[in-house]
């Protein structure tokens, strides 16, 4: 303070409690407008139905209006992925794995969105040994049927037969999916392939729109497609990393977390065999299917990575399934920064990359 | 040395007695507004907010040992059931894989629930102490 200033002060005795008055409220000012104006709002919407699950979105924003506008993004994108993605369904002017599994045999044209999520399933069946394999369809669509059928009608439930499953098994080499990207096409050399991408086509949808409101400017959000979550930045609100509960799988769990995670630019996907399944006999048959012995994966309960690419975590937590936990660990050497943990039972394991961003829980 | 008695004669002149009273009293008065929001915010329920294509159609207040049933006319299948211990949960539906109803219960706020194939959703809301302390964003 300068001597020039205490002696003003000085002189205007009265205004004196007005001064400190007037610094109090700007200090109380300042600290207001960093806890609510400089911090955007927070702002959640559900769209229910892409991908066949519910996704959340929390977005930071200046004003409803400017959410909206992303909120309408998030949508239309998620549900273009959809179709793009989708095995089951035709929709008009729309070229989609169901498209290119109807023509196996011939040359489809198709969006380079859909030629970069073949490809990158290629590369998924290359990089897990085969065991996650976007050629799987045939094999897949039997389970899927026998899933939906035996849910449906649990007293007439039944198992696809292994003899029709070995059959199907026949027509799933990778090496029959050839892509042109010069022509820009997609060809199923064997006409009895059938694509299925539901291994790692939410996870890569994900992390698109993610990257896609990144470049639209979002600084801090997250998304959440049915557990498979992707946050950009920090939760702004609360000032601190995204924290995200792992589900505890079990039946009897009544929702507990068997871990808690802090993460910042992250994608936490969990893959399980507590949702998507059913029963025969007593027995209870999951919708992750293994390649090589054509039969549900029962390795583990649950597996949940983290890592920095939503499509790179849905895939490893699909492999991680497949696989056991020391082939799985051993995996994850090829992947630095990606993060696993396994549920068994009441047994949980992860690396110690996971203990990291669970400390402090 | 100049400077220090300088600093001194300043802080004498500029902070008497009296201007202690109003800092005191603002600080008061912060403490007051502060622990008034805290405390309400703390003692607020959970509501699970059902929804069914976007639309709201029932706010469910999660009260301790309070037990209902919902059904609905639009979707005859689905059944959800709020229990006692202030969760709620599909209890039936028509849908081919029954993710909603094998979801379980949900109490957190945060938390939801949902039968796609009929677009039903469930949500909870609120800052209940239900959370146990697990206030997390998302679930995995």
């Amino acid at each position: 303070m300068s001597p020039k200033k205490s002696h003003t002060s000085e002189r205007c005795g009265s205004p004196r409690v007005f001064t400190v008055l007037l610094v109090v409220l700007f200090v109380c000012g300042t600290v207001m407008l960093c806890v609510s104006g400089c911090q955007r709002e927070s702002f959640e919407a559900f769209v229910t139905g892409p991908f066949d699950t519910v996704t959340k979105m929390i977005l930071f924003s200046d004003d409803q209006s400017e959410f909206d506008e992303h909120r309408r993004f998030v949508e239309q994108e998620l549900w273009r992925y959809h179709q793009l993605f989708d095995v089951y369904n035709d929709y008009p002017g729309v070229t989609n794995i169901k498209t290119i599994n109807d023509r196996a045999g011939s040359a489809v044209a198709c969006s380079e969105d859909l030629l970069d999520l073949i490809e990158f399933g290629i590369e998924c069946e290359d990089k897990s040994d085969g065991r996650v394999n976007v050629a799987l369809g045939s094999v897949l669509i039997l389970w899927h049927e026998a899933r939906t059928n035996s849910t449906a009608e649990p007293s007439q439930a039944y198992v696809p037969d292994q003899q029709v499953l070995e059959d199907a098994a026949r027509h799933t080499s990778i090496e029959d999916v050839r892509i042109d990207r010069e022509k820009g096409t997609v060809t199923l050399m064997d006409p009895l392939m059938r694509l299925d991408v539901g291994a790692i086509a939410k996870g890569y949808a994900v992390e698109k729109i993610a990257c896609a409101l990144v470049r639209r400017g979002i600084r801090a959000g997250a998304l959440d497609a049915g557990g498979n979550i992707r946050v950009i930045g920090q939760n702004v609100v609360k000032n601190s990393p995204w924290r995200i509960g792992i589900r505890n799988p079990l039946e009897d769990s009544d929702g507990s977390f068997v871990e808690i995670v802090d993460v910042v630019n992250r994608s936490v996907v969990t893959s399980g065999n507590d949702q998507r399944y059913f029963v025969f006999e007593g027995r209870r048959y999951s919708h992750i299917i293994d390649p090589a012995t054509n039969q549900p994966a029962e390795y583990h309960d649950a597996v949940s990575v983290i890592a920095e690419d939503s499509g790179v975590a849905d895939f490893l937590s699909t492999t991680l399934m497949l696989m056991t936990e020391a082939d799985g660990r051993k995996l994850l050497v090829n992947y630095p920064g990606c993060e696993a943990l396994w549920v068994r039972g009441s047994t949980v394991t992860m690396t110690d990359g996971f203990k990291e961003y669970a400390a402090g829980h | 040395m100049k400077d220090n008695v300088d600093v001194t004669r300043d802080r004498r002149v500029f902070i008497r007695p009296r201007d202690f009273f109003v800092l005191a009293v603002l600080i008061g008065l912060a403490l007051i507004l502060y622990i008034v929001t805290w405390t309400t915010r703390t003692s607020s329920e959970c509501v699970a907010k059902i929804y069914h294509n976007g639309q709201l159609l029932e706010v469910v207040k999660l009260e301790l040992g309070e037990e209902r049933e919902f059904r609905f006319d639009l979707e005859p299948s689905i059944a959800i059931r709020q229990f006692a211990d202030q969760s709620i949960a599909f209890m039936s539906s028509d849908c081919p894989d029954r993710v909603c109803v094998k979801s379980g219960r949900i109490k957190r706020p945060g938390e939801f629930a949902a039968c796609v194939p009929n677009r039903f959703l469930i949500v909870i809301e609120g800052t209940a102490e239900s959370s146990k302390g697990e206030d997390v964003d998302l679930v995995a």
